[in-house]
């Protein structure tokens, strides 16, 4: 019984570092820790109900011990700030007035893909209508909405996304690549540099890299 | 809150304790078995009595319920054929038969021994 306590600690622990190191994306709306016992608790149910060769305490005493793991994890994390983001880590803003925070996404093992995705899925379709995005600990993105910002006539259209062309919107957006190139160096700006790029209409947004992003009517420049 | 934080405690002890307690008890009984079977063993050529076969049977039998609860049944089954085939060796007076058996049988039981004991191999 001792080998089990042990033996489940250790996988717990380990499986909890895993689903950490993941990043938020595979979680879904549960906080890491809440995922590893969902995980681990269904299967551990399982073992003693389909291997009748195996006593029904080696499926209980290890659900005994995630109990007990569990609540004393809740107990310390919420005693101690330093522990619940060991445990469960913590928010991290992604967009704020400046635009997308690049490394921000990095560190959270997310792209600017993804990103779009979220804001779109909470019918935002431009960055300029975020003052802050904050990706929370169990993955789920919040919003505050930048009110003083014009809402798009149409759906942007993104040109590059870190510094890759996506082929398929150039050809729908009425413009080269050979044009935005042009554009781009007519900016000083590489195209590994940006961020992201839109054109809506005739509206052009970029971020680069470690700088705020910028709008302009894009007119005879693109 | 409070009633969660004792029940909590209350099981985290309990697990500890059963787990001593079985532990010592496994180790114990696995032992115990092996040395009944060093006893009997022998390599000359000796006739060995069903009666001591079945006395070490009926021993081991006493302690097979609760072994079921704890342990894993591969292990007891294991245990238990052996038993099996050595009462069957003895009793058609195969006595080299039933001395591999009961080597086999006291080294099984300190095997299983081993297995259940809380150590760093078992872990990893």
């Amino acid at each position: 019984m001792l080998l089990i306590i042990v033996r489940t600690t250790i996988i717990f622990i380990i499986l909890l570092g895993i689903i950490r190191l993941m990043g938020k994306r595979q979680l879904g709306e549960l906080q890491p820790f809440e995922f590893v016992i969902t995980l681990l608790v269904a299967e551990l149910a399982c073992i003693p109900m389909e291997d009748m060769s195996t006593p029904i305490l080696y499926g209980l005493v290890p659900i005994f011990v995630i109990f007990i793991v569990h609540y004393f994890a809740n107990f310390l994390s919420a005693k101690s700030i330093r522990f619940r983001k060991i445990l469960n880590g913590k928010p991290v803003i992604v967009i704020s007035e400046f635009g997308i925070d690049y490394k921000a996404l990095k560190s959270l093992n997310m792209n600017v893909h993804d990103l779009l995705e979220s804001i779109r899925g909470q019918e935002y379709f431009s960055i300029e209508q975020i003052s802050f995005a904050v990706v929370e600990t169990n993955g789920k993105l919040s919003i505050l909405n930048n009110s003083s910002a014009p809402s798009p006539e149409t759906i942007p259209i993104t040109l590059i996304i870190e510094g890759k062309f996506i082929n398929a919107n150039v050809a729908i957006s009425n413009v080269t690549k050979e044009q935005v190139i042009k554009y781009l160096k007519g900016k000083n700006i590489g195209i590994n540099d940006v961020v992201i790029m839109t054109k809506e209409n005739d509206k052009l947004l970029v971020q680069t890299k470690n700088k705020k992003y910028y709008t302009e009517i894009a007119g005879s420049n693109l | 809150m409070k009633c969660r934080f004792i029940i909590a405690v209350i099981i985290f002890i309990l697990l500890i304790i059963c787990g001593v307690l079985q532990e010592i008890y496994v180790v114990q009984i696995f032992n115990e078995l092996s040395n009944r079977c060093s006893e009997i063993v022998s390599y000359d050529d000796v006739r060995y009595d069903l009666t001591d076969i079945t006395q070490l049977h009926k021993w081991w039998l006493k302690h097979l319920g609760r072994f079921e609860a704890i342990l894993p049944n591969y292990s007891i089954n294991e245990i238990e054929m052996l038993f099996g085939e050595l009462i069957g060796a003895v009793a058609a007076e195969d006595y080299k038969s039933a001395t591999a058996l009961l080597c086999r049988l006291r080294e099984t039981s300190d095997a299983l021994s081993q297995m259940f004991t809380l150590r760093l191999g078992n872990i990893l």
